[in-house]
């Protein structure tokens, strides 16, 4: 009996203590959720952002607070199934409205087809309240402004097109001298990819190589001139293909950090990032001027290439205040914890990590404001004038003085 | 009016306790110090390619001691203690890792159950504690994104985030030992030690929160000085 009563008196006391510490929510892989009821929706929607969102140290938005008020109401919809996906969309516009990850994008399968039936960009509201917001750069425009430059002279050495290479994403590159000044234009980072699978008639590579050769070979150079407006960014490795050539020295031109837990706020240290020559001791630009031209729509790594010019003694900045999109993706969700999810009913893209300038400020949603800034003139654009290109040349003018 | 039977035993205990009191109630000071080991209680959730690991640290006390009589005393110690734990990857990015060096301010509050002979003494500790989460520090390694692949070390204090880390920490102790009388006035101790974690490292500033705990293991050694009663 005294036996019985000693086990009991344990078990009391053994289950006093574990009582005493709270409940672990049963945490889910926002990945493997099946959805039957738009509640499970929700549920890993608002689970996958609440421990992998990386901006919640300065995000706006009151996470709990959408949990007590959209949760009911997403439950209320029931069954999972496209009756109600306008009415779950607009709910998921007003969640996300306010985030500042400039990456970010929701997008909702439809619950018959699998196909996409919507998809939510945050940033582009708060891209719409600038009062220089415009349209993106209309492609072929441009190429008509260059040729128009080339048929009068202005422009030589042209060389461009679109990739035919394998690689995952188009690629367009065009690279000329105009008024003594090498010119490279292309849409996006993914120069660490081409390189592995083209070859040297490719019209990237082609312009690539040009590009370089002007800045070796032209007598009198004045300047580089390297046009990232509207690139959507791309691979970190080109850090080291295009920047890195420009410098012959380590510059550091800001930091990240990343998640390191579950807990909204828990972070790693921020670690530098560090714009290293890919060629010790050698720049191919020497002491000219490199002036990166950007824009409205430059994002992510045209961004982080934009503070990595900027760290260097002779780089410049001018155009358009970028996108604000300064974070970075830098490895899969079951390695980061962190970045884009996928389930059967929705994908979310965002960014892993938070970046800092060199001085410290966190320019997420807000976006890389440039030494001179020269806005879009949409205008005098399909009159047959770059007014952003001619500033960036006057520029370089101006720097000689 | 019948007092119960329990009733009737408690009070004649506690009677007993403090007739013994009066006759040989002595005070101890004393200097303790030892390993400390601990581990980050936190249960398992879906990042499973993060590690928490145990590890050690230090600490140094000093307690004070009243004993009843030679069985049953009480003791309150102001203690210095790390409680360290590690984060480790496994899979693509094992080289990472963090090492959080944590030094608490604590008060413990404990019964002592002492038994054995007249020099070489067994006892038991049991009761609770409060504390100060005073500083954090960690060091580790990160590979960098830019350039990527370089592994970069870091070794820096960490800033208390006001919105998260909850400072206060109160728990329960247990604990065995044994105490050997050097001489009437001194006495010599080791002791393993287990302190148990009651209260969140984080305050609650989000929902579905996953809690964390500090369970420690102390083994401490120790010098004890009895001070002279006043009759």
């Amino acid at each position: 009996m005294k036996r019985i009563l000693f086990r009991v008196v344990l078990l009391l006391l053994a289950g006093g203590l574990f009582g005493c510490r709270k409940e672990t929510p049963a945490t889910m892989d926002p990945n493997d959720t099946s959805c039957s009821t738009w509640l499970d929706v929700f549920d890993s929607f608002w689970e996958g952002m609440n421990y992998s969102y990386a901006f919640w140290d300065i995000d706006p938005t009151d996470w709990d607070e959408v949990y007590r008020t959209y949760r009911p109401r997403f439950a209320e919809l029931g069954e999972w199934n496209g009756e109600h996906l306008e009415e779950a969309r607009l709910m998921l516009e007003e969640i996300t409205a306010n985030l500042i990850d400039h990456h970010y994008s929701l997008a909702l399968f439809d619950p018959e087809t699998g196909e996409v039936a919507c998809t939510i960009r945050p940033a582009l509201n708060e891209l719409r309240q600038r009062d220089y917001y415009h349209d993106p750069m209309p492609t072929q425009q441009f190429y008509d402004i260059i040729s128009s430059y080339g048929a009068t002279g202005r422009v030589t050495r042209l060389i461009g097109g679109t990739s035919a290479a394998p690689i995952s994403q188009p690629l367009m590159m065009v690279s000329f001298l105009i008024d003594d000044v090498a010119y490279l234009y292309f849409d996006r980072f993914i120069l660490s990819e081409l390189f592995l699978v083209a070859d040297e008639t490719d019209n990237a590579i082609r312009a690539w190589r040009n590009f370089w050769d002007m800045i070796e070979t032209t007598p009198n150079l004045r300047g580089i001139l390297i046009d990232v407006r509207d690139n959507q960014g791309g691979y970190l490795s080109d850090m080291r293909e295009l920047a890195g050539r420009l410098t012959a020295e380590e510059h550091l031109f800001g930091y990240s950090r990343t998640k390191s837990g579950l807990g909204r706020l828990d972070y790693t240290p921020w670690l530098p990032l560090t714009l290293t020559p890919t060629t010790p001791g050698y720049s191919a630009a020497g002491d000219l001027p490199v002036v990166l031209l950007t824009s409205l729509y430059s994002i992510s790594m045209a961004e982080l290439t934009a503070m990595a010019i900027h760290s260097l003694p002779n780089g410049h900045l001018i155009g358009e205040r970028t996108y604000g999109g300064t974070g970075y993706i830098y490895s899969n969700f079951h390695i980061a914890y962190a970045g884009r999810f996928q389930n059967e009913a929705l994908l979310v893209y965002m960014t892993s990590s938070m970046s800092r300038d060199a001085e410290g400020t966190c320019l997420e949603g807000i976006g890389i404001t440039p030494d001179r800034e020269a806005l879009f003139d949409a205008e005098q654009f399909a009159a047959g004038t770059d007014t952003q290109l001619e500033a960036a040349l006057d520029y370089i003018r101006s720097l000689e003085q | 009016m019948r007092m119960p039977h329990i009733g009737r035993r408690l009070l004649t205990g506690l009677l007993l306790l403090l007739s013994a009191t009066q006759a040989s109630a002595q005070w101890h000071i004393g200097i303790e110090g030892g390993y400390t080991n601990n581990r980050l209680a936190r249960f398992r959730t879906f990042d499973y390619t993060r590690q928490y690991t145990a590890r050690g640290g230090f600490t140094v006390a000093l307690p004070v001691r009243y004993a009843f009589n030679d069985w049953f005393a009480l003791q309150a110690e102001v203690t210095f203690l790390q409680k360290n734990y590690g984060l480790r990857r496994i899979g693509p990015r094992a080289q990472e890792y963090t090492d959080y060096t944590n030094s608490f301010l604590e008060v413990p509050l404990l019964a002592r159950f002492a038994f054995g002979g007249e020099r070489l003494r067994g006892f038991l500790h049991a009761g609770g504690y409060v504390g100060w989460w005073a500083s954090s520090h960690n060091r580790g390694q990160r590979l960098l994104d830019i350039p990527e692949g370089v592994l970069m070390p870091f070794d820096q204090p960490v800033a208390f985030d006001a919105r998260r880390d909850n400072r206060f920490e109160a728990g329960l102790l247990a604990g065995v030992g044994i105490a050997y009388r050097l001489s009437p006035r001194i006495e010599l101790s080791a002791e393993v030690r287990y302190l148990y974690g009651l209260t969140d490292l984080q305050k609650p500033y989000m929902l579905q929160q996953v809690p964390r705990y500090n369970d420690s293991w102390i083994c401490r050694l120790g010098i004890l000085f009895t001070l002279p009663c006043r009759h």
